[in-house]
C-alpha cells in the first residue's frame, strides 16, 4: 500500500466530512448541501481545506470519531475539482492517516475570498451525499 | 472603498425585494420557493430548536451561536417577514458564532449573514460567482 504521498488522480474520489448537527444538509429536504459545508474551519483547514481519498477509506471510516458525533459524507472527484481551478494535493499526517488530502486554494484565511469555490463544491461538484455516520 | 454598513431598516429599504423593488430577484426566489418554505418554518424547525438546546450545535472547532444572536436571528426573521422578503430555504450556523440565512434559485443564490459582532452581510452569487456584497449592522436591532 503506498504511503499516500503519490499525486492523486483526476479519476479518484474524495471526500469530504459534513457534521449533521449543523443542519447543513438534511435528506430529502435540502439538495444539495450548504456551502456552509465547505468554507474552510479557522483551526482545522489552515492550509487547506480537509478531504480524504477514496482510495484509503470508506465513508464509515472518515465519519468516525470518539465524541458521538454524525456526519454526512460529500463525494467528489479530483479532475472535477481541477477543471474548475480547485487544486488538491494528498496531505497524509500521522493523525488523519494516509488518505489526508487538501485543498491548497481554501485556507481558513482566505476563506471570505473563496466564498465562490465554497458554492461551487456544494452546489455544483458534489456528485452525492453519504449517510449519516455512523 | 468599503461600503458602510447600514442599519437594518436603511438595508431594507436600499435593498426592497417585496413587490416595491428588485422585482426580477425576487421572481427568481419566489419562483422557486417551496409552498412550504416561509420564515415562520425557520424559526420554527431551525431558530427555536436550537434556542431551547444551544448544545446541539456543539462541534468540534465550529464556535456555536450565542443565545443572543439566535434570538436577533429570531427577530431579523419577522422582521423581514414583515417586509415581504422573500423567505429563506434554511438558517445555518457559520462555524464562527454566527448564523447565515440562505435563499436558492437555481443559478441565483444569496445569503445573509449574522456575525457575532451583530454586524453581517447579504451576499449574491450568480452561477456560483460572487456578484453583490452589500454589509448591513443588526446593532440595536
Amino acid at each position: 500500500m503506498p504511503d499516500g504521498t503519490e499525486p492523486i488522480l483526476d479519476e479518484e474520489l474524495l471526500y469530504r466530512r459534513v457534521p449533521v448537527s449543523q443542519k447543513y444538509y438534511r435528506p430529502g429536504i435540502d439538495k444539495p448541501a450548504s456551502p456552509e459545508a465547505f468554507r474552510p474551519n479557522k483551526n482545522r483547514d489552515q492550509t487547506g481545506l480537509s478531504v480524504f481519498r477514496a482510495k484509503y477509506v470508506s465513508p464509515e471510516e472518515v465519519a468516525q470519531n470518539d465524541r458521538g458525533s454524525k456526519y454526512f459524507v460529500a463525494v467528489l472527484r479530483a479532475g472535477d475539482l481541477r477543471s474548475q481551478g480547485i487544486e488538491v494535493v494528498p496531505r497524509p499526517t500521522e493523525e488523519a492517516g494516509p488518505g489526508h488530502a487538501e485543498l491548497p486554494g481554501l485556507r481558513s484565511e482566505n476563506r471570505r475570498e473563496t466564498e465562490g469555490e465554497q458554492k461551487l463544491l456544494a452546489r455544483k461538484l458534489s456528485l452525492e451525499i453519504l449517510g449519516p455516520y455512523p | 472603498m468599503v461600503e458602510a454598513a447600514l442599519t437594518l431598516p436603511s438595508f431594507v429599504e436600499r435593498h426592497p425585494q417585496s413587490s416595491s423593488g428588485d422585482q426580477l430577484l425576487a421572481s427568481r426566489f419566489r419562483d422557486h420557493a417551496s409552498p412550504t418554505d416561509g420564515w415562520q418554518r425557520v424559526i420554527d424547525e431551525y431558530l427555536t430548536p436550537w434556542i431551547l438546546d444551544p448544545t446541539s450545535l456543539e462541534e468540534e472547532d465550529l464556535e456555536p451561536p450565542s443565545l443572543e444572536i439566535l434570538r436577533l436571528a429570531c427577530r431579523v426573521a419577522w422582521y423581514l417577514q414583515d417586509k415581504g422578503w422573500v423567505p429563506p430555504l434554511r438558517v445555518v450556523p457559520d462555524g464562527e458564532g454566527g448564523v447565515v440565512f440562505e435563499r436558492d434559485a437555481g443559478a441565483c443564490f444569496q445569503t445573509l449573514s449574522i456575525f457575532p459582532s451583530r454586524l453581517g452581510e447579504l451576499m449574491t452569487f450568480d452561477d456560483c460567482r460572487l456578484v453583490s456584497r452589500a454589509p448591513v449592522s443588526f446593532r440595536g436591532f
